[in-house]
């Protein structure tokens, strides 16, 4: 089995410097993610997702324990640069990833610093600016761009380094709706076309419901590790995690509650009206 | 409260990127109303509220907040910014002070207000907005986003305005963060007596709010209206690009298949209750 991300005991603590105090932030995470997955890690604000993103491209290192990208450990200093190539992140803000006045400019920022050939450098900036629908906007200033569009720039940019993994911290957590969507479909796509794997954070269950597998992490410990639709229909137990479920899970899993004969086991619009209708269709029948 | 008579703004007028904003708005929201405010990026509602707060001016049109005419001249736009406070998106952004009660108190004590006042607010915006006392001397940035946030808020509640403008209150906040400031507005809100204008992406979250809801498209007033009366219309809003709440379109999806369940259902207790109606009686229209 090809696990291109591995994670052994991973611990890290992070030392405050005013008060001397030690806080745990990820304990004893042991996980395998294979090429070509796509994982959503879900987790309120200060459960250590971000932290265990940030161990991915060695932002930063386990205090105890291991994490393997593509066969390479992360503490080895020496191989950094090429973990770095391995694995692209895309951050919360797009403003705070811009560089450049132009867009097709801000995309060859990574190759041009990877010491990539000048013809390499024009090829991978075309075929990047393409697979997120930007090339028209390529010679565009990005502030004059939308935030999903910004957001698509930035993804180019590190698709420009031609990474195995990209990890989003976030990546629609500034956008209205219509942006939200044209990342989704995006990374969706560069997934399923370019068999990239993907580890995206996020807080948003609907896009959580997209992923292969959930991730959900909690006081720094894995609370759950499953396909969606195994994931979502524990209602009560991401509601004690403060996180949400899609509301047509929540609305089976009431009415399951309140004595009828429905399971939980739904995530969309169209499989629990299905199951509804089964129930009606039964009222029906027998009167 | 607030009232708008031919109210149009154009963008960079006369310039080559001229975008007109604002169309022609006509609207009145009365004092003590919650009203949410819904529409996709560029579909004015950033302009209407910076308007609201005379950020800017209209090309043309009346803006009357509390029986003043702001658009008139004559107008001392500060008594403005004092009555319509203002809470802009990430306002965590804006903290600078040292400690969180100074920050709290920056609005306040640029009113004019003797200090023993000022404190006085400062402390009792933090206690709506549920910040406990021993953050007051901490510094603003030790805490975390959701707290951060409150303050930033505290800060405009502090100046007693009589409105209070939010836009988007709960971006990048994780749920449970979300509905902690979603309740704490509320609850200003009632205790109050304040009039409300939230700003937002998330049709969930201004449903279980608002006492109506504006809906802002390609700058025009959409619809105006009850939430139940918006959301009879979910073929529309999602013409507009705005996300209907999925239950909406569950009940929705049944009524076509042929459930005999009301329009309008926004939240999941309300589809609950007629779908179990329907279920346990057949016929029966709730």
């Amino acid at each position: 089995m090809d696990n291109i991300i591995r994670t052994e005991n991973l611990c890290f603590n992070y030392t405050d410097d005013e008060t001397g105090k030690t806080t745990c932030v990820l304990k004893d995470i042991s996980l395998e993610i294979k090429r070509g997955e796509f994982i959503a890690v879900l987790g309120h604000n200060g459960s250590g997702k971000s932290t265990f993103a940030k161990h991915l491209n060695a932002i930063l290192t386990p205090t105890s324990g291991k994490v393997w990208v593509g066969g390479v450990d992360t503490s080895d200093e020496k191989r950094l640069y090429d973990i770095r190539k391995m694995v692209g992140m895309v951050f919360q803000n797009p403003d705070n990833q811009m560089v450049a006045n132009i867009v097709e400019d801000d995309v060859a920022f990574a190759p041009e610093n990877l010491g990539v050939t000048r013809s390499e450098i024009r090829r991978r900036v075309d075929t990047a600016l393409a697979a997120v629908n930007m090339s028209e906007f390529a010679m565009h200033a990005p502030h004059m761009l939308s935030g999903g569009q910004k957001q698509r720039v930035a993804i180019a940019g590190v698709l420009a380094m031609e990474p195995e993994i990209i990890v989003l911290d976030e990546p629609t957590a500034m956008l209205d709706p219509n942006g939200r969507r044209e990342i989704i479909e995006t990374v969706k796509r560069l997934n399923k076309e370019k068999n990239m794997t993907v580890v995206m954070i996020t807080h948003y269950m609907e896009e959580a419901v997209e992923a292969d597998r959930v991730i959900v992490i909690d006081n720094g410990k894995i609370e759950m590790d499953a396909p969606p639709i195994e994931v979502f229909p524990k209602v009560e137990k991401m509601k004690s995690l403060g996180l949400d479920t899609p509301q047509a899970t929540e609305l089976a899993f009431l009415l399951g509650k309140n004595g009828f004969d429905i399971d939980s086991n739904v995530l969309s619009v169209g499989e629990c009206a299905d199951k509804i209708e089964q129930l009606w269709k039964k009222v029906m029948t027998n009167d | 409260m607030i009232k708008l008579e031919n109210v149009s703004y154009t963008y960079m007028k006369g310039g080559p990127f001229e975008k007109k904003a604002l169309d022609n708005i006509n609207l009145e929201i009365g004092k003590g109303e919650f009203v949410g405010l819904i529409g996709h990026t560029g579909s004015g509602k950033s302009t209407l509220i910076q308007l609201l707060n005379g950020l800017i001016k209209p090309d043309c049109g009346r803006i009357m907040i509390d029986g003043t005419d702001i658009t008139d001249k004559n107008t001392k736009m500060r008594d403005i910014r004092f009555k319509v406070g203002l809470v802009m998106q990430y306002p965590e952004y804006q903290l600078f002070e040292e400690t969180v009660l100074k920050d709290i108190s920056f609005g306040p004590s640029n009113m004019g207000l003797d200090n023993d006042e000022v404190k006085h607010r400062a402390e009792f915006a933090a206690n709506l907005v549920g910040l406990p006392k021993e953050l007051l001397s901490k510094s603003p940035f030790d805490l975390s986003g959701g707290q951060k946030r409150r303050v930033a808020i505290a800060g405009v509640l502090a100046m007693e305005p009589k409105v209070l403008i939010l836009d988007e209150p709960t971006a990048g906040l994780d749920p449970a963060g979300r509905d902690e400031i979603l309740f704490k507005i509320k609850d200003m809100h009632e205790r109050m007596g304040l009039t409300v204008i939230l700003v937002s992406h998330s049709m969930e979250d201004v449903a279980k709010l608002a006492d109506r809801i504006l809906v802002m498209n390609k700058g025009n007033k959409e619809m105006f209206d009850t939430p139940e009366n918006i959301f009879r219309n979910s073929e529309r809003l999602t013409e507009i690009g705005l996300n209907v709440p999925q239950v909406t379109k569950i009940v929705d999806e049944l009524r076509r298949r042929g459930m005999p369940l009301k329009e309008g259902v926004y939240t999941i207790n309300d589809a609950l209750y007629c779908i179990k109606k329907a279920l346990s009686k057949g016929e029966e229209l709730c």
